[in-house]
């Protein structure tokens, strides 16, 4: 069984309960006190069936638009889906929390939940969009003109419960619960996390090296006569 | 709960001009896509109209189903390779963008622009943008261009469907692509975009989708993504993708191998899905609103085929691969240039493995072809002839305008060696080893393919993904039920399951009376090559298949009359058409000899 760190970093000390026995994402707890849902792009297929949820959980709608995960595609070359949601920085990191113009920010970390949260009322829309700019993880959007506060992700808290619809909706595991009890050095390593969709693809672009982004691998040449082989396309 | 509207774009190229038709009314009778693509072709296009003129059409066609069992955009148009009604099915994240877009009853293209052009549909901002730059690039290139610019000036990230140079140079068998595996591959789309000047559309839908009930819709599709059934089908494909029924089918017999003259060859067994994911398994990809991904790219970048990434499916490469001698490795050089070029990989496949037969047999020539040695297995002689084929050189020039117009201007007898069916080839499958297919195949008026028959056609009218619905018949009892709860969840309306099967008739009828004013005869264009009859093919466990007229064509008979409503000549029947609602196509029908 896990270690429960009791220290600093663990701003949200978890209770460790009982385990029912197996593996398998069901048999993780959902995550309390400092967590976020963790991504992994190379398991995720672009299905947007966690938009899905995301959307109708806070909305009652199923327009992806609102959601508050995001999936989007990237020609890597090879197309890639690249999923982005708030990591709940922690408490230095919070660039949007520092962008927001008014006082007392409108993000926020709520520090009873352990979340960021929003003062829908009180935000300037994506006029502003101050916020959105700062986060490295491109995890704050906007809906104008219905809903025209920075849409972060609220880890599907309500009423002190915790349920994070993406994970439950994923058919491919794609989505993790971390806290910091599955990860005690969770409070320094948040921004490990954060990382923007164009940077990803960059990365992720890597592993079909030496293609270029807009090429496949296919000269205007034909086979026998291309030098390409041996060389970086541009 | 309010009824939901729907809308269909209509953009006419030639004037640079674009409206909105509210066509509800339509989707009520025909449910969208291909269905609704019949009834505006029948009331719209003018009789007999040339495929790659200007009066032609392209309905780029959504659903009310649309991303919620899989997603699929239907291309309907009249298609320049066989001169009736064609459609071209792609998988993808394009039609969640038109359903999110206000115009969820599709886009209509018609007339021609004076110059290339590209689509660009931002919600209600509809222009008819200057495609110069993109002009005469490869696939990934123009998409990648037109992305990169649209994202540059907007901040979002389009759906961008293109053409490569194959569309450009009216190539009868060119497709259309976004994200690059995603292909509408099928009957010479990307020749019609083409003739019109329309390099590519690109669209980016913010509106949301219109959904009467959003939380019946919701509960419904949980249901069908998580059940049981659903988790347990397809796990082949959802491991190796669509390319693993290829070397399934090498086995059984069932898939072409040069030029279908063999039931299998040693080639065969070089083709390894296994192997393929250990060498160059890259990640899984999807579609949206599919729990069961069956794209699996791969990335070879090893010489002397690599480094190319590419992705294989039954259609880009079974037509090749065997058919022309090769294998998985060498394919995944080719079918990178196929996806470049953009063409029809099946219709491509047979024509290059029918050209090897021909070159085999001295009946053309290594002149004629502009100097290849078109020899069986050799990938460099297959890429110089895809490449004039794109490019209508040489022999290639003849050949880009598939069987329909080669076959007599090669001439020689040719016609023999010739695996096709309406004018189109058949190479992914070896009909002797599947009569089910051939059946199929001979009774579509839809060019040779699986699926055209009526349930086939309601998929594409409500714009289901076949390969996600397989389960459908043990969740709900029969795919019919799931499209009906989804229509009444998403349209607000109260359909019973005998009126979902009336749309499907209805609609499957509608085409087939379009089919027939525009030229189609089931009893002449409906055969089987002579070699399917006559030259039997022997499986590598040494059964032996091989067809008999007789038998066949009481098979034929007995799908038009029982599956399909027809007569067993294959023509709809007069009065039954006139009790689904289509006593308007008599009056045109009773003109037609047939």
């Amino acid at each position: 069984m896990c270690h429960t760190p009791k220290n600093r970093l663990d701003e949200g000390a978890d209770e460790v309960k009982e385990e029912k026995g197996g593996w398998g994402v069901d048999n993780v707890p959902y995550p309390e006190g400092s967590s976020l849902v963790c991504t992994r792009d190379l398991l995720c297929v672009g299905c947007g069936i966690c938009e899905l949820a995301c959307s109708f959980h806070h909305y009652g709608l199923l327009n992806r638009e609102l959601s508050r995960i995001k999936i989007q595609k990237r020609m890597t070359p090879v197309s890639k889906s690249i999923q982005s949601v708030c990591v709940q920085c922690g408490p230095d990191e919070r660039e949007c929390q520092k962008a927001c113009p008014l006082d007392p920010p409108v993000i926020h970390f709520d520090s009873e939940k352990k979340h960021m949260d929003v003062d829908t009322e009180r935000c300037l829309g994506h006029d502003c969009g101050r916020c959105a700019e700062a986060c490295g993880g491109d995890a704050i959007h906007f809906y104008p003109p219905e809903h025209d506060y920075a849409l972060v992700c609220d880890l599907c808290e309500k009423a002190g419960t915790r349920r994070p619809h993406c994970m439950d909706a994923c058919p491919r595991q794609a989505l993790e619960y971390m806290s910091a009890r599955t990860y005690p050095f969770l409070k320094d390593a948040q921004h490990l996390w954060r990382i923007g969709a164009d940077e990803k693809a960059e990365l992720i672009h890597k592993r079909t090296y030496p293609l270029g982004w807009d090429s496949l691998g296919v000269t205007d040449k034909p086979f026998s006569e291309g030098s390409r082989r041996a060389k970086r396309l541009d | 709960m309010t009824e939901t509207r729907f809308r269909m774009l209509e953009v006419d190229l030639t004037q640079g001009k674009a409206h909105t038709v509210d066509v509800t009314e339509e989707v009520k009778k025909h449910l969208g896509a291909r269905g609704l693509a019949s009834k505006v072709f029948w009331e719209m296009m003018p009789v007999g109209c040339d495929p790659l003129g200007p009066e032609n059409m392209l309905h780029i066609g959504v659903g009310p189903v649309t991303s919620l069992i899989g997603d699929k955009t239907i291309f309907s148009f009249k298609s320049p390779l066989f001169g009736w009604k064609g459609r071209a099915a792609m998988s993808g994240y394009f039609g969640r963008e038109i359903v999110n877009s206000p115009f969820n009853g599709g886009i209509l293209v018609t007339g021609k622009a004076d110059h290339p052009v590209y689509l660009y549909v931002l919600d209600d901002n509809i222009e008819v943008r200057d495609a110069s730059p993109y002009w005469g690039s490869y696939k990934q290139r123009s998409e990648y261009a037109i992305r990169r610019d649209l994202r540059q000036e907007t901040g979002e990230e389009f759906a961008v469907a293109v053409i490569g140079p194959a569309g450009e140079n009216k190539v009868r068998y060119a497709n259309v692509t976004h994200e690059w595996f995603h292909s509408a591959s099928k009957w010479g789309v990307g020749a019609v975009m083409g003739s019109k000047n329309l390099k590519a559309v690109a669209i980016r839908g913010k509106k949301g989708p219109d959904y009467a009930e959003p939380s019946k819709v919701w509960e419904i599709f949980r249901h069908y993504s998580e059940h049981p059934a659903v988790k347990a089908h397809n796990y082949r494909e959802r491991r190796f993708g669509h390319m693993t029924s290829i070397p399934d089918l090498y086995y059984a017999g069932g898939d072409g191998v040069k030029n279908n003259n063999l039931g299998w060859h040693e080639v065969c067994g070089n083709s390894n899905a296994y192997k393929h994911e250990l060498e160059y398994y890259l990640w899984t990809d999807g579609c949206p609103g599919c729990a069961n991904p069956c794209f699996v790219p791969f990335y070879n970048p090893t010489p002397p085929n690599g480094p190319v990434a590419g992705e294989f499916r039954h259609d880009n490469t079974g037509c090749f691969n065997a058919n022309v001698l090769l294998s998985y490795e060498e394919m995944t050089y080719l079918t990178v240039l196929l996806d470049e070029l953009g063409m029809d990989g099946e219709e491509a496949g047979g024509i290059v493995a029918w050209v090897m037969e021909l070159y085999e047999r001295g009946l053309v020539t290594k002149e004629e072809l502009g100097g290849i040695d078109l020899k069986w297995g050799s990938v460099e002689a297959v890429d110089r002839l895809l490449r004039k084929i794109a490019h209508r050189q040489d022999l290639g020039n003849i050949l880009a305008d598939g069987y329909k117009f080669a076959i007599p201007a090669i001439g020689k007898g040719c016609e023999k060696y010739a695996w096709q069916v309406h004018w189109c080839s058949c190479a992914t499958y070896d009909l002797r080893r599947m009569p089910d297919h051939a059946v199929d195949y001979v009774c579509s008026h839809n060019g040779a393919r699986m699926g055209t028959g009526i349930r086939g056609g309601l998929a594409e009218s409500a714009t289901v993904c076949t390969f996600t619905a397989e389960p459908a018949a043990r969740v709900w009892g029969s795919l019919e039920e799931g499209i009906r709860q989804y229509v009444n969840a998403v349209c607000g309306w109260n359909l019973t399951l005998d009126d979902i099967n009336t749309i499907a008739l209805r609609d499957y009828m509608l085409e087939r009376c379009y089919c027939l004013r525009e030229g189609f005869r089931p009893l002449t264009h409906g055969r089987l090559p002579d070699r399917a009859f006559d030259q039997p093919i022997t499986t590598r466990r040494g059964e032996t298949f091989v067809l008999d007229r007789g038998d066949f064509a009481k098979l034929v008979r007995d799908y038009n009359v029982n599956a399909l409503h027809l007569t067993e000549d294959g023509i709809p029947q007069k009065d039954f058409i006139a009790e689904l609602g289509l006593d308007y196509v008599l009056p045109t029908l009773d003109k037609l000899d047939l």
